[in-house]
C-alpha cells in the first residue's frame, strides 16, 4: 500500500521508493529505504502535508511526495520508536 | 601506524607547529553537516568574531569565512551550507562539492569537520560518509551531546571512531564545550597527515562501503575520462563516484564539460552493468550507506533504561495540532507583527525626527542656497531614507532567528503549507510574505528561509505587492480626500471598506502572479514540501543576534548605498536647473522674519504663500517636471495630468513621496502630510486649464490602484538586485508591476468613468 493511505498513529516498513528524480532521491537521502520503518504522526490543519518519523527524525512531506513510498503496514499503533537504534528492520 | 581513535576521548597531544602562527598560509578547515546539527552555532563559536559574510559567485548561496587563531595556528574556517547530501543537482548545490574538492579553482580545505546530530546518528553518518569518500583529512563532530547524555543514549565513541576509521570528538556547541578538544584533533590531523599509511588507510575504509561493483565502474570511468580529458588534470575518484551515483546531476554536467558529452553514455553503461547485477543507481547508495549506518549504530549505541517521553513529541502534540496548533500559529504570526509594529514605529520615528533635527541644525548654520538643499534634502534626507529601515530589519530578523533557532519555523511552515500550495508555492514562503505587508525590504531579506530557488525567487517577485506601510499614506490621502464619508447598508463606512480594499488588493492578484511565473519563468516540477521538522530547543543567543546583526549590517553596506544614491539623485532632478535667487531672497527673508522677537505673521504667510508658487513653478521647470510632462501621454488614459505624474515619477525613491510632491507642485510647500486639510483641499481645488477638477473619484481611485501594485521603492529594487544576486530581476520587477500599476489605473479609471 502506499504510504499515505497510512493514517496517523499507524505505522509501515518501507518496500519500495520509486520514481528517480529529485524527490525519489531526496527521500531515500533521508532514510526512506526498504526496511525504513515510519510512523505517521499526524496531519496539518488542512490535511496535508502528514508530520512522518523516520529513523528517529521528524519529517513532514505532501501527499504528492508520500505518492513515490510504497509501505506494508505494521500491525498496532505507532511504536515508540527507538530514538537512535533498531529504527529499521532487515526486508525479508 | 597511527591509531585513528587517539582523539576520541581525553585530550591528546597538540599538534601543529606554533612557528606557524600568523603565517601566510591559514589552515583552511571546512564545516559540512545537515541543517539543524547546531552548525551555526558551532561555526560562531570557533569563528569568533571575525566572519566575512557575501554570496559565492554567480550563485545565491550565504558564505561564511571566519578568521581565527587556534593554539597559535592560524585558521580560516568556511562554514559550508547545511545538506543531507553531496548530491549537488543545481548550481547552489553544487557549492558545497566545489569547495571540498577545489573543482572551482580554489585549493580544497586542510581538513573538513563533518558536524552531526548525536541524537540522529544513523541519518547524519549517510552525508558523514560521502564525505568521508572525498579522502580529504575528515574529523566527525558529534554535536549536542548534553542532549545525548539527558536522553539516557550512550554512544562508544571510540568504537564508532574505530568503526569509521576517523577521530571522533563531542561537542555541546550551545554551552561552548568540546571546542578545545575539537580544535586540537584538527590540528592533530594535519600534523599526520603526511603518514602516506593513513591516507591509503583511509581510502580503504571509505571504499568498503558501497558495493566493489561500484568502484569498479568508478575505476574504468577514471580511465575513459583520462583518456578523453583535454587538460592534465587528474579528476578525483569522488567526482566519478558522484558522477555515477547522481543521474543528470551538476558533477555528471561538470565532468560532461570538461571532456565530451559522449561521457554521458559511458555513464549509462556502467549503471545499466550495474542494474544487471541488482544494482539500481541511484538507490544503490542510499541502501549500501543506510545498510553500513544501520549497523554501526546498532553496535556502538546503546539506550540505557526505558525510552524517555521526549520533548518534542509533547509539545508538537499541542503546536501543531490541527485545531489548537493553527490558531497558535495564527497568534504567534499576529504577536510578532503587532510587536515588530509597535516597538518599530517608535524607532523609526525617533531615527526620522533625529535625522530632521540634524537637518535642521545645518539649515541653522547656512543660508538659504543650493548646497543647504543639496546637503538637508539630498544628503540627510538620503541617510534618513536608508536607516528609517533598520528598526523594522533587525526585529523581524530577531523573530525570524528565535523562531527557526527554537525549531518552530518549520512547524509553522508545515501548519501553512496548504494554504500557501494554492499559489503554487510552499509554507516556507508564509512568513516572508506576511512580513512584506509590513515592508518588502525585510520581507524579501527573508525569503532565505526558503530552500527551494524557484519558489524563493517567485516569492521575491510577488513580495512587494503586499500591501507595506508606504502605501498607507496614499490611501488615506485619497480615501480622506474624495471617497464619499458616508455609510454603507448603514454600518459600513464607505471609507474603511475602501481602504481595507485596497489593503488586500495586491495580495489577490499576486496569486494568479504568481501561478504564471511557475507556468513561465520558474517552470519545472511542482515546489516540494519535503522537510525535516527540527527537535524543539533552547535557540541560542549568539546564533539570533549574529542574525540580527548580520541581516541589519548587510542592508546598509549593500542596498544602504545605492537607496541614499538614488534620493540624492531624484532631489536632484527635482532640483536642477536650480531655484532662482529670488527664492532664496524670499525664504532669507522668511527666516529672518521668524527668528524677530514678534513676529508678523501676516508677512510670513504672505511671502510664503509667494515661496511655494515659486517653488511649484521651480519644480514644473525641473527635470521632474519635465519628465513629468513627457509621461503624460502615457498617463492621460489613466484620468491624470502632468502633475499626478510628476508624483508619480519623484516617489520612485519611496511611495510615500508623492504626498510631498503633491504638496509642492499643488503650491502648499513639502512639510503637507496625508491628513493635511490644506493639501486637501488644494487637491479638490485642483482644476484643468479648461476648468475641470484634476481629481475625481475614479481618478483618486486608478491613482491608489496604481499604487497598490507600482514598484515605485528603490529600497525592494535594490534588496532583490543583492538577494537575487542579478540585475535582471529587480528590472523585471520594475517592468512587470509598473505593467500591472498602469493596467490596474487604467481599467479603474476606464470602467469608473462610465459608471
Amino acid at each position: 500500500m502506499q504510504l499515505a493511505e497510512l493514517k496517523p498513529g499507524m505505522s509501515g516498513v518501507v518496500t519500495s521508493v520509486s520514481g528517480s528524480g529529485r524527490i525519489s532521491s531526496r527521500l531515500m537521502e533521508l532514510g526512506m529505504v526498504p526496511g525504513a520503518i515510519v510512523d505517521v504522526l499526524r496531519k496539518a490543519p488542512f490535511g496535508d502535508p502528514v508530520q512522518y518519523r523516520v529513523r528517529g527524525a521528524l519529517i513532514s512531506m505532501r501527499a504528492a511526495e508520500a505518492a513515490c513510498v510504497t509501505v506494508s503496514a505494521l500491525a498496532g499503533v505507532a511504536s515508540a520508536t527507538s530514538l537512535v537504534a533498531g529504527s529499521s528492520l532487515v526486508a525479508g | 601506524m597511527a591509531s585513528p581513535d587517539s582523539v576520541s576521548s581525553g585530550h591528546p597531544e597538540v599538534g601543529g607547529d606554533p612557528a606557524a602562527a600568523g603565517s601566510a598560509q591559514p589552515l583552511r578547515v571546512a564545516l559540512i553537516g545537515n541543517p539543524n546539527t547546531g552548525k551555526s552555532t558551532l561555526f560562531n563559536a570557533l569563528a569568533g568574531m571575525r566572519v566575512r559574510t557575501g554570496n559565492y559567485p554567480g550563485v545565491t548561496v550565504e558564505q561564511k569565512v571566519g578568521r581565527t587563531v587556534w593554539l597559535g595556528r592560524s585558521i580560516e574556517l568556511i562554514d559550508l551550507p547545511g545538506t543531507y547530501s553531496l548530491a549537488p543537482r543545481s548550481p547552489d548545490e553544487m557549492v558545497t562539492v566545489n569547495v571540498l574538492t577545489g573543482c572551482s579553482g580554489e585549493v580544497p580545505p586542510d581538513v573538513v569537520i563533518c558536524i552531526c546530530n548525536a541524537l540522529a546518528l544513523e541519518r547524519n553518518l549517510f552525508l558523514a560518509t560521502q564525505v568521508q569518500e572525498i579522502g580529504l583529512p575528515t574529523i566527525l563532530c558529534l554535536n549536542m551531546w548534553d542532549e545525548v547524555e539527558r536522553a539516557g543514549v550512550s554512544i562508544d565513541v571510540a568504537g564508532l571512531s574505530q568503526e569509521l576509521g576517523l577521530p571522533v570528538v563531542t561537542t555541546s556547541a550551545h554551552h561552548r564545550r568540546g571546542l578545545d578538544s575539537l580544535q586540537s584533533a584538527v590540528l592533530n590531523e594535519v600534523s599526520r597527515d603526511s603518514d602516506m599509511n593513513r591516507v591509503r588507510e583511509r581510502e580503504t575504509r571509505s571504499q568498503a562501503l558501497l558495493p566493489s561493483a561500484v568502484w569498479n565502474e568508478v575505476e574504468s570511468l577514471s580511465g575513459w575520462l583520462a583518456e578523453h580529458s583535454a587538460a592534465e588534470d587528474v579528476l578525483a575518484p569522488f567526482l566519478v563516484l558522484r558522477s555515477l551515483l547522481d543521474p543528470e546531476g551538476s558533477v555528471e554536467q561538470l565532468l560532461m564539460r570538461r571532456t565530451s558529452p559522449e561521457y554521458q553514455a559511458q555513464l549509462q553503461a556502467s549503471r545499466a552493468r550495474l542494474s544487471r547485477q541488482g544494482l539500481k543507481v541511484p538507490a544503490v547508495e542510499a541502501e549500501s550507506r543506510y545498510a553500513a549506518a544501520s549497523g554501526i549504530v546498532s553496535r556502538v549505541v546503546r539506550q540505557s533504561g526505558k525510552h524517555p517521553s521526549r520533548v518534542t513529541d509533547r509539545l508538537d502534540a499541542v503546536l501543531t495540532h490541527r485545531v489548537f496548533g493553527f490558531l497558535i500559529c495564527i497568534s504567534v504570526m499576529l504577536l510578532i507583527f503587532s510587536t515588530i509594529n509597535w516597538f518599530s514605529q517608535p524607532l523609526s520615528g525617533f531615527i526620522e525626527d533625529t535625522i530632521g533635527a540634524v537637518a535642521d541644525v545645518v539649515s541653522g548654520t547656512m543660508s538659504p542656497g543650493p548646497l543647504r538643499g543639496l546637503l538637508t534634502d539630498g544628503v540627510i534626507a538620503g541617510v534618513g531614507s536608508v536607516l528609517v529601515f533598520l528598526p523594522q530589519i533587525a526585529l523581524l530578523f530577531l523573530f525570524i532567528a528565535l523562531l527557526e533557532d527554537c525549531g518552530y519555523m518549520a512547524r509553522a511552515a508545515f501548519m501553512m503549507d496548504r494554504l500557501m500550495a494554492t499559489a503554487g508555492l510552499s509554507g516556507r514562503s508564509f512568513l516572508p510574505l506576511m512580513s512584506s505587508f509590513a515592508c518588502a525590504v525585510p520581507g524579501i531579506m527573508a525569503t532565505r528561509v526558503i530552500e527551494d530557488r524557484r519558489d524563493r525567487f517567485v516569492t521575491i517577485l510577488i513580495a512587494p505587492l503586499m500591501s507595506c506601510s508606504a502605501r498607507l499614506p496614499v490611501y488615506v490621502l485619497m480615501t480622506g480626500t474624495f471617497v464619499p464619508d458616508r455609510m454603507i447598508a448603514g454600518f459600513l463606512p464607505l471609507q474603511a471598506l475602501v481602504l481595507l480594499l485596497m489593503t488586500f488588493l495586491g495580495m489577490f492578484v499576486s496569486v494568479p502572479v504568481a501561478f504564471i511565473l511557475r507556468k513561465t519563468f520558474f517552470r519545472g516540477e511542482p515546489s516540494t514540501f519535503l522537510m525535516e521538522l527540527p527537535d524543539y530547543r533552547w535557540p541560542s543567543i549568539s546564533v539570533v543576534l549574529h542574525r540580527v546583526f548580520a541581516s541589519s549590517w548587510s542592508f546598509v553596506r549593500q542596498a544602504g548605498t545605492l537607496i541614499f544614491a538614488t534620493s540624492v539623485l531624484i532631489w536632484a532632478a527635482g532640483s536642477i536647473p536650480s531655484a532662482s535667487d529670488e527664492n532664496y531672497k524670499l525664504m532669507i527673508e522668511i527666516e529672518q522674519l521668524e527668528a524677530a522677537e514678534s513676529p508678523d505673521e501676516a508677512r510670513i504667510a504672505e511671502l510664503s504663500d509667494r515661496l511655494n508658487v515659486r517653488n511649484a513653478e521651480q519644480l514644473e521647470q525641473s527635470l521632474l517636471g519635465r519628465a513629468g510632462h513627457w509621461v503624460e501621454p502615457v498617463v492621460r488614459p489613466l484620468g491624470w495630468d502632468w502633475r499626478i505624474g510628476v508624483g508619480v515619477v519623484a516617489s520612485f525613491p519611496a511611495r510615500e513621496v508623492v504626498v510631498a510632491t503633491f504638496g509642492t507642485i499643488f503650491s502648499l510647500g513639502t512639510s503637507v502630510d496625508e491628513n493635511d486639510e490644506g493639501l486637501r483641499g488644494a487637491l479638490r481645488a485642483a482644476r484643468h486649464p479648461d476648468g475641470s477638477p484634476v481629481f475625481t473619484v475614479p481618478v483618486a481611485i486608478s491613482v491608489m490602484v496604481f499604487f497598490a501594485f507600482c514598484a515605485q521603492c528603490v529600497s525592494t529594487l535594490v534588496v532583490i538586485r543583492r538577494e537575487t544576486n542579478s540585475w535582471i530581476w529587480p528590472i523585471f520587477s520594475f517592468v512587470y508591476m509598473t505593467g500591472l500599476a498602469w493596467l490596474g489605473a487604467f481599467v479603474t479609471y476606464q470602467v469608473g468613468s462610465l459608471l
